[in-house]
């Protein structure tokens, strides 16, 4: 990495954005849109997008600290402001946004060497290895005229403390009413969990839409050998937890394969990622219609400046593959535009091809996804630093969303983005019909080092998948576990 | 009151004047050899005692310690003009607008909206808030104010003039011009500061894309090198010089003279100097003797052979 270079280049296109403002504004005082830097004489916001993508990218790849890519954004507005705008004031005391709508992933901290990937899964608290126990079971509850049921897909106990993956449903229009009071009293007094000791547990609640996370509190004692939950008037679910130990679900398996990525090869990728997910919104009608386009135009723009970028702080090899996979990726989605100079690759990876002959068809899919829900419960051997387990699967609302718990990311610099823009991985399905899933992350919970991630696949799986296939691909390693699915139905 | 020590960079720059707005008058503030001089305020550094104890500070003396903070400042080679043509209209209204506590004058917004709030908070601390977020507070409320001194000094220094603004981007040149091979940190700035300066004068004497032109900074003995290579899009002016050509050459109007890039001065001195200069890129560079005729643009100064 060649953080001088980076930093050069990024002041270079500062030079050459500031020449292209000053050379395309209209008289001081007016609005103008030129070379990438966009003011309005209506606002105080400056945007710079070519630059600020740039900065964004160097320090994604940590080519460049977030505080010396701000200050140079910082002198760039200031030097358009003070030469372009008739009221300058406002706009010089103005910080330009430059991780707002992060497109780049902050990259992990550099991997130990190719392959460096951990014998297995982490160690809970007071050494104790972390525990994930796979469900399947159902809670009724009723509470006045609401009834419905939770379905508890996993148990993890890690360093963090125990959680139970869960969904839930109820079976009445006023239903509705008590999602508000999930978290609440309501909820608290319906549920209670009880161990073989006869401890009691406090429970809280993270719930998003019909699915989230139950913490339990205390911490639950080693060599417990079940939990009761229980809803009020109903029969209590005993939660059998076994001899403690790592792993997964019976016929679960992980696997390792050594990977040596660049930072700007994995960030790239992971930007691939994002663009397939966001063209899945869309599927056939990027081909027939410019609007359906438009978000991917506004995603790809500037894409050979960073790759220029990436080049020039030496996180990028110049030969790599990946930007002219990119190219190739831009080009079978039909948009142009994002200045990439890399000759279409010649061959893409089999799971781009498998989405993007999805997105091709002629013949959409129309039919939402079955409701259905998945026991789940794999940990990964560690890689990249990071810790991942998976923690269920749930076909809800016409959506696929796979649960995964991440511990070791480092912490961020307080200026970064959510997570929700910001996982450093790929993260993809493969089902038992050979069919590629994408998975973006929908909605994180953060407590105590760890990030519970709601990721969406697309497009959905079908209920009738008999296995799966996860692949978590990191800069060291791509770790993949293959899972069989035990389909649990809403009655 | 003098803030800067003398230098020979400014040998071939005649002294300069602008009026500043300062009490309820306006007063003259100079540069001269290198040095900012306040002649309204011959006790100048007394003044800003006496602001400090609850005074009011004057507007002179203000401008003297923005000039003072910024002199090695590469925000100022990033912020300021890149040659006479390159024109930043502000004024002293401009100045005022931005200070603090104007209606409209000040706003900050952006990436940071956390220290905004924890800035305006920071005033009213309840005695049960935790002494870590009272912490946290003071040094967004310190962060805040640092920002809002350095647009307002930023201002101040521009407000001046373009004769000022190049001779304060040649003091920080200066400020960077041995240390410019070891001090890694500083080297892309100057960089970009030489690219945004070049190019221009290259394409008034090539005509070719400022896009086009590849700087590196020179070190060690001689004066460097000006290359052309390739053709078309391919083409490329490849040009190392030190970082003390913008002072001595650039801060000086000295860059094109008579159609040759100059690219060092040989004996300096205003209004008559001795330059080297090229015809050509590749060429061995040639004594000129060259004469400041004035009526420059900009009030730059206008060399002649």
């Amino acid at each position: 990495m060649n953080r001088e270079r980076a930093e050069t280049f990024l002041r270079l296109l500062a030079e050459t954005e500031l020449r292209a403002a000053c050379e395309g504004a209209p008289a001081l005082g007016g609005a103008f849109v030129s070379g990438g830097a966009q003011w309005s004489a209506d606002s105080v916001a400056p945007s710079f997008p070519r630059l600020a993508r740039v900065a964004q990218a160097l320090a994604a790849v940590h080519a460049l600290d977030l505080a010396a890519a701000q200050d140079v954004l910082a002198d760039f507005a200031i030097a358009v402001g003070v030469r372009q705008h008739s009221d300058p004031g406002p706009l010089l005391l103005t910080r330009p946004a430059m991780t707002r709508g992060r497109l780049y992933a902050r990259a992990w901290p550099a991997p130990a060497g190719p392959g460096a990937a951990g014998a297995g899964a982490g160690e809970g608290g007071a050494g104790r290895p972390d525990r994930f126990i796979p469900l399947g079971l159902t809670v009724p509850f009723r509470q006045e005229d609401v009834s419905g049921e939770v379905n508890l897909l996993s148990y993890a106990h890690t360093s963090s403390g125990a959680r139970l993956t869960v969904t839930w449903r109820t079976r009445s229009a006023v239903g509705q009413g008590l999602v508000r009071q999930f978290g609440g009293p309501g909820l608290t007094r319906l549920l209670t969990v009880s161990d073989d000791r006869g401890g009691g547990y406090q429970l809280d609640f993270s719930f998003n839409d019909w699915s989230g996370e139950i913490r339990l509190r205390p911490d639950p004692p080693d060599g417990l050998r079940w939990l009761e939950l229980s809803a009020s008037g109903q029969k209590p679910v005993r939660i059998a937890l076994g001899e403690p130990g790592p792993g997964g679900p019976d016929g679960a398996a992980t696997q390792v394969t050594p990977a040596d990525l660049s930072a700007g090869e994995q960030m790239l990728t992971v930007f691939a990622d994002r663009l397939l997910m966001v063209a899945g919104e869309h599927g056939p009608d990027l081909r027939r219609t410019s609007y359906a386009r438009a978000p991917l135009h506004a995603m790809t723009a500037g894409l050979g400046d960073v790759v220029a970028a990436l080049e020039a702080a030496e996180v990028l090899p110049p030969h790599s593959v990946v930007p002219g996979q990119l190219a190739a990726l831009c080009a079978s989605l039909s948009v142009t535009g994002h200045g990439l100079t890399a000759p279409p690759g010649p061959e893409l990876p089999e799971r781009w091809l498998s989405l993007l002959s999805h997105y091709q068809r002629r013949k959409p899919d129309t039919a939402p996804a079955r409701e259905g829900h998945a026991p789940l419960a794999v940990a990964f051997p560690e890689f990249d630093g990071m810790r991942l387990a998976l923690l269920g699967l749930h076909n809800t609302d016409g959506q696929t969303l796979l649960h995964l718990l991440v511990s070791g990311l480092p912490e961020d610099e307080g200026t970064g983005p959510p997570i929700m823009e910001n996982l450093p991985v790929s993260v993809w399905v493969r089902d038992s019909g050979g069919r590629w899933h994408v998975a973006g992350v929908d909605n994180v919970q953060f407590s105590d080092g760890e990030y519970c991630l709601r990721m969406k696949l697309r497009p959905t799986l079908a209920r009738s998948t008999a296995w799966i296939e996860v692949l978590v691909a990191g800069r060291s390693a791509e770790v993949c576990a293959t899972v069989p699915l035990g389909w649990g139905y809403p009655p | 009151m003098t803030v800067i020590p003398n230098d020979p960079w400014f040998a071939c720059l005649p002294s300069r004047e602008a009026s500043v707005p300062c009490g309820q008058g306006t007063h003259a503030v100079r540069w001269e050899a290198g040095s900012l001089r306040l002649p309204e305020h011959p006790d100048a550094e007394a003044e800003a005692v006496l602001a400090a104890l609850g005074g009011e500070k004057a507007r002179c003396v203000e401008v003297a310690e923005a000039w003072h903070r910024h002199a090695d400042d590469l925000s100022v080679l990033a912020i300021g003009p890149r040659g006479p043509a390159d024109e930043i209209g502000i004024g002293w209204d401009d100045v005022t607008a931005a200070l603090p506590g104007v209606p409209g004058g000040f706003v900050f917004t952006g990436t940071t909206p956390s220290v905004q709030v924890a800035a305006r908070l920071a005033a009213g601390l309840h005695p049960s808030v935790p002494a870590a977020v009272q912490a946290r507070r003071r040094r967004a409320q310190e962060e805040l104010e640092l920002v809002q001194r350095r647009r307002t000094d930023m201002l101040s220094l521009l407000a001046l003039g373009y004769g000022f603004q190049v001779r304060l981007a040649g003091q920080v040149a200066a400020a960077y011009a041995d240390a410019a091979g070891e001090d890694g940190r500083a080297r892309p700035a100057l960089v970009a500061a030489m690219a945004g300066r070049l190019g221009p004068v290259a394409e008034q004497w090539l005509g070719i894309d400022p896009d086009q032109v590849v700087v590196s900074l020179h070190a060690g003995p001689g004066w460097g090198s000006v290359e052309l290579t390739g053709r078309g899009e391919q083409r490329r002016l490849l040009v190392a010089l030190p970082v003390m050509w913008l002072a001595r050459v650039w801060a000086a109007g000295l860059a094109l003279v008579d159609r040759h890039l100059v690219v060092a001065v040989e004996r300096p001195g205003w209004p008559d100097t001795r330059v080297l200069g090229l015809r050509a890129p590749g060429a061995e560079p040639e004594p000129l003797d060259v004469h400041d005729g004035g009526g420059g643009a900009g009030h730059a100064p206008h060399w002649e052979v």
